[in-house]
């Protein structure tokens, strides 16, 4: 019985962690915001540092563009700056600048419609060793002709050829690992509506890459 | 839910390929400087209003008070203009209904009408009354003409 709550406990232990976590890192976040507001121009590096990565990758596998990126994640952080003293703390920091990102860039990407150029960044040196990679190139398959370059622009191209909102919920999802609750309330819809794009998401997606798929 | 996730796991595999690609290096390390410069260079775009009325600083509590005014003289007006009697904006036929019994009682009153002629009777008879005013000016100069007799002779 002992060992059966113990075993328990374990399981629970990294998802307790993880809500820990979540929730220090937002009242480290609060204090920051509260320096920025009060013209303290290196609490907002600070936060810059910490949230730049993660706003740069979302507006990057939306766009499939390195310049497109960077300037909506400048533009981004510099719309923060300028409304962060009607920030109210009624969402987190987190919660609040990925709000900002996608409406950006679902408003520029509307603008932008069928005018698709992407910029692709470079892989890292991780992507050969990475197994979920390797498993899938060395399957005897028709991809097993493809390097990754090729395998990444077909990737990209089926990206693009998914609505907004569809690709939006794939990327925070699939690709950077935010759970539906959080991607609920970042998007502005329910969990249900969530799940439902990411099932036809990756419908879709899986139709177009079948070649790749087999 | 087991199955969905077998069903999309080589999807899933392959998509672990995007979070590989990463942007030049040095690329985080610069953007904050980046975003620094950009926020002190341009400065912070006004509304329309604060263009057109830069001085002009107006607290939310007082915009939206103004709005609800608006809003409210609005309604007002369009309630008052619903609550208006029909027949005090109705417009008048211009063609009475007894006309002809109008016209045949002034002819036994004034006999002298049955020897006018019918545009002169219609004139009298009108309810008109642009048809009673007078004769407007002509916008143009009337030629003057006159009749002169000249002696003509027939066969010279």
């Amino acid at each position: 019985m002992k060992t059966e709550f113990l075993e328990k406990d374990a399981a629970a232990t990294p998802e307790l962690d993880k809500k820990m976590e979540s929730k220090a890192r937002a009242i480290e976040d609060m204090a920051l915001v509260k320096r920025a507001k009060q013209e303290d121009s290196a609490a907002y590096d600070d936060l810059i540092r910490r949230y730049q990565e993660r706003i740069y990758a979302t507006v990057y596998h939306m766009t499939s563009n390195h310049e497109d990126a960077n300037d909506l994640t400048q533009e981004t952080f510099i719309k923060a700056y300028r409304a962060l003293k009607s920030f109210k703390g009624d969402s987190s920091f987190y919660t609040w600048i990925y709000r900002i990102a996608v409406n950006k860039t679902i408003n520029f990407l509307k603008t932008r419609k069928n005018r698709t150029h992407m910029s692709l960044n470079d892989l890292d040196f991780n992507a050969e060793h990475d197994p979920d990679l390797v498993a899938l190139i060395s399957e005897r398959t028709p991809r097993r002709d493809l390097n990754l370059a090729e395998l990444q622009e077909k990737l990209n191209e089926a990206m693009q050829k998914l609505s907004e909102s569809h690709r939006m919920v794939v990327t925070l999802h699939d690709v950077q690992g935010l759970s539906h609750d959080e991607i609920a309330e970042i998007v502005g819809c329910n969990v249900g509506t969530v799940r439902s794009r990411l099932f036809y998401a990756r419908q879709q997606l899986q139709g177009t890459l079948s070649d790749y798929l087999k | 839910m087991n199955s969905e996730r077998e069903d999309f796991e080589t999807l899933r595999q392959l998509l672990a390929l995007k979070r590989h690609e990463v942007p030049p290096p040095r690329y985080f390390s610069e953007l904050p400087g980046q975003i620094r410069a950009r926020i002190e260079r341009e400065p912070a775009a006004l509304s329309f209003w604060a263009r057109i009325f830069p001085s002009v600083r107006l607290s939310p509590a007082v915009a939206y008070s103004f709005g609800l005014l608006a809003c409210a003289t609005l309604f007002f007006g369009v309630a008052y203009s619903l609550k208006t009697a029909p027949d005090q904006t109705a417009v008048r036929p211009i063609v009475d209904e007894n006309w002809p019994t109008a016209s045949s009682k002034l002819a036994s009153e004034n006999p002298r009408v049955l020897n006018l002629a019918p545009s002169q009777l219609i004139l009298l008879a009108s309810t008109n009354p642009v048809m009673d005013a007078g004769a407007l000016p002509s916008l143009f100069d009337s030629p003057q003409l006159r009749m002169q007799l000249i002696n003509s002779v027939p066969g010279q």
